[in-house]
């Protein structure tokens, strides 16, 4: 936490970790690299890049590559009235786990991911009054495509192809009083490897937003979003989206802050009738930072989130203290009832304020009924470090 | 404390009340991204067998509905504990 602080001002951070996988069917190694730059060409334009190398000996029921890398240059200039933001990403994949192509597009069809290219365009206008956005987005995913010969029921390799997405934009916001302001959005995506727009969605968007201070150190905000979307994808019965957002936000000392949030979706259908549910959100999480480490690198962090419609349920536990001069102690606990749990400890050395060294334990387990192979449950042990210049 | 945005917020909480309490019946599932809590780190657009997340203007993940089959496979990989 503490290096993560401290790369907001012109820097270059190295990451890497080794670590050992033990599991019930295997014992491997998997290891992480990264690299990031963030320079500040004067106070408006911004550059950031990073290269994150991962790799894992062994796919498991959450990795489907074995070797992946992810890349990202981004860069924002931020005039009087205006931010001008562009970026590109990818994530290079190797050795992939053969995957279904899109299930209902053809199912005698796998694939083995090659690449993935996503690049945006996006700019804002800020006047007193108004408030102009759009953005232009486009995504590649390049693969092998494998089909089955129904002759020898074997998996023939054809040619690489190129699956596309366009996402595109524009919004419209109108500050009405303080605190209080509507918007008007209209999205556009194009699934343009599909011949029959059946990846085609349009979306139209309006909504409030309200935002307040109270009591000093208190916020609360709430808002409300109406989408009618249009698209093959998208059944009679989903067609209008309604989700209403309430976020409390409270600093209850310098040491202590938290935040309760609630979202609710919920859809009408394309005749406005049939009000249905479709997820409930409900998240809270505080934490404490210990004021005895004014370099904020102590703290505690408890929260959870209840989501019972998706199963998405997670009660969660972190911190870090520094037990001694130079050394901290910290472990998360991370637990998913309906998919697993995460046990973690860590035993940092800060040979330089911002430089360490680090031992790492975890323990994954997953839930018995997402047991999709051996290895439902593992065991890392690892070492790491990170620099930053 | 001005009294119109006391009121359009009691207004806002109004609604989210009502549709919190108004909407029982569930249909079915379709997956979201809390974008307060997603870091743009990049895990569930990597772990999608369907290709079906990507990166909207702010960095932060999107879920494209056309494409998800709700393999819930982005809900255990976030390490943020943003997907519900």
């Amino acid at each position: 936490m503490l290096a993560c602080a401290l790369q907001a001002q012109n820097a270059f951070t190295l990451r890497s970790d080794a670590q050992m996988v033990i599991a019930q069917s295997h014992t491997g190694v998997a290891g992480l690299n990264r690299m990031s730059w963030e320079h500040h060409f004067g106070p408006d334009l911004d550059l950031s890049v990073s290269s994150t190398l991962n790799s894992n000996d062994r796919i498991i029921p959450t990795n489907v590559q074995k070797l992946w890398h992810n890349g990202l240059v981004d860069i924002n200039y931020r005039g009087t009235d205006f931010t001008v933001h562009a970026d590109y990403r990818n994530t290079v994949f190797g050795a992939s786990q053969l995957l279904g192509l899109y299930p209902t597009w053809d199912p005698l069809t796998s694939q083995k991911r090659l690449m993935q290219h996503q690049g945006t365009i996006a700019a804002e206008f800020d006047a007193d009054f108004l408030q102009l956005g759009g953005f232009a987005s486009g995504k590649i995913l390049r693969y092998t495509p494998y089909t089955l010969d129904l002759d020898t029921f074997e998996l023939v390799r054809q040619d690489n192809a190129n699956a596309t997405d366009v996402y595109t934009g524009a919004v419209i916001k109108v500050p009405i009083i303080k605190g209080l302001a509507t918007h008007v959005a209209m999205d556009y995506k194009s699934g343009t490897f599909a011949d029959n727009g059946e990846y085609d969605l349009n979306k139209l968007n309006a909504g409030l937003n309200a935002d307040y201070k109270i009591l000093g150190n208190a916020s609360v905000s709430a808002s409300f979003d109406w989408t009618k979307r249009t698209g093959a994808a998208i059944s009679n019965g989903k067609t209008n989206l309604l989700r209403s957002t309430l976020r409390l936000r409270h600093r209850f000392s310098n040491s202590l802050a938290g935040y309760l949030l609630y979202i609710n979706n919920s859809c009408l259908n394309d005749r406005m009738k049939n009000l249905r549910l479709m997820a409930n959100y409900l998240r809270a999480q505080v934490q404490y930072s210990f004021p005895s480490d004014p370099t904020g690198g102590s703290y505690l962090l408890v929260g959870g989130k209840y989501s019972p419609e998706n199963k998405a349920d997670a009660y969660f536990v972190e911190g870090d203290y520094k037990v001694r001069e130079k050394i901290y102690a910290g472990g998360s606990l991370n637990l998913q009832p309906d998919w697993q749990a995460l046990i973690s400890a860590r035993l940092s050395y800060y040979y330089t304020p911002v430089n360490e060294l680090h031992l790492q334990y975890s323990h994954r387990q997953y839930t018995p009924w997402n047991n999709s192979s051996l290895d439902f449950g593992a065991n890392y042990l690892g070492v790491g470090t990170s620099f930053h210049w | 404390m001005n009294r119109r945005p006391t009121l359009w917020l009691l207004l806002s909480f109004a609604l989210v009340l009502l549709l919190a309490f108004a909407c029982q019946q569930f249909t079915g599932a379709e997956y979201f991204i809390d974008s307060s809590s997603c870091n743009g780190c990049g895990e569930c657009i990597r772990i999608c067998p369907n290709d079906a997340i990507y990166y909207n203007q702010s960095g932060k993940a999107e879920i494209d509905q056309t494409k998800c089959t709700h393999c819930a496979n982005c809900v255990a990989i976030c390490p943020n504990n943003a997907v519900y």
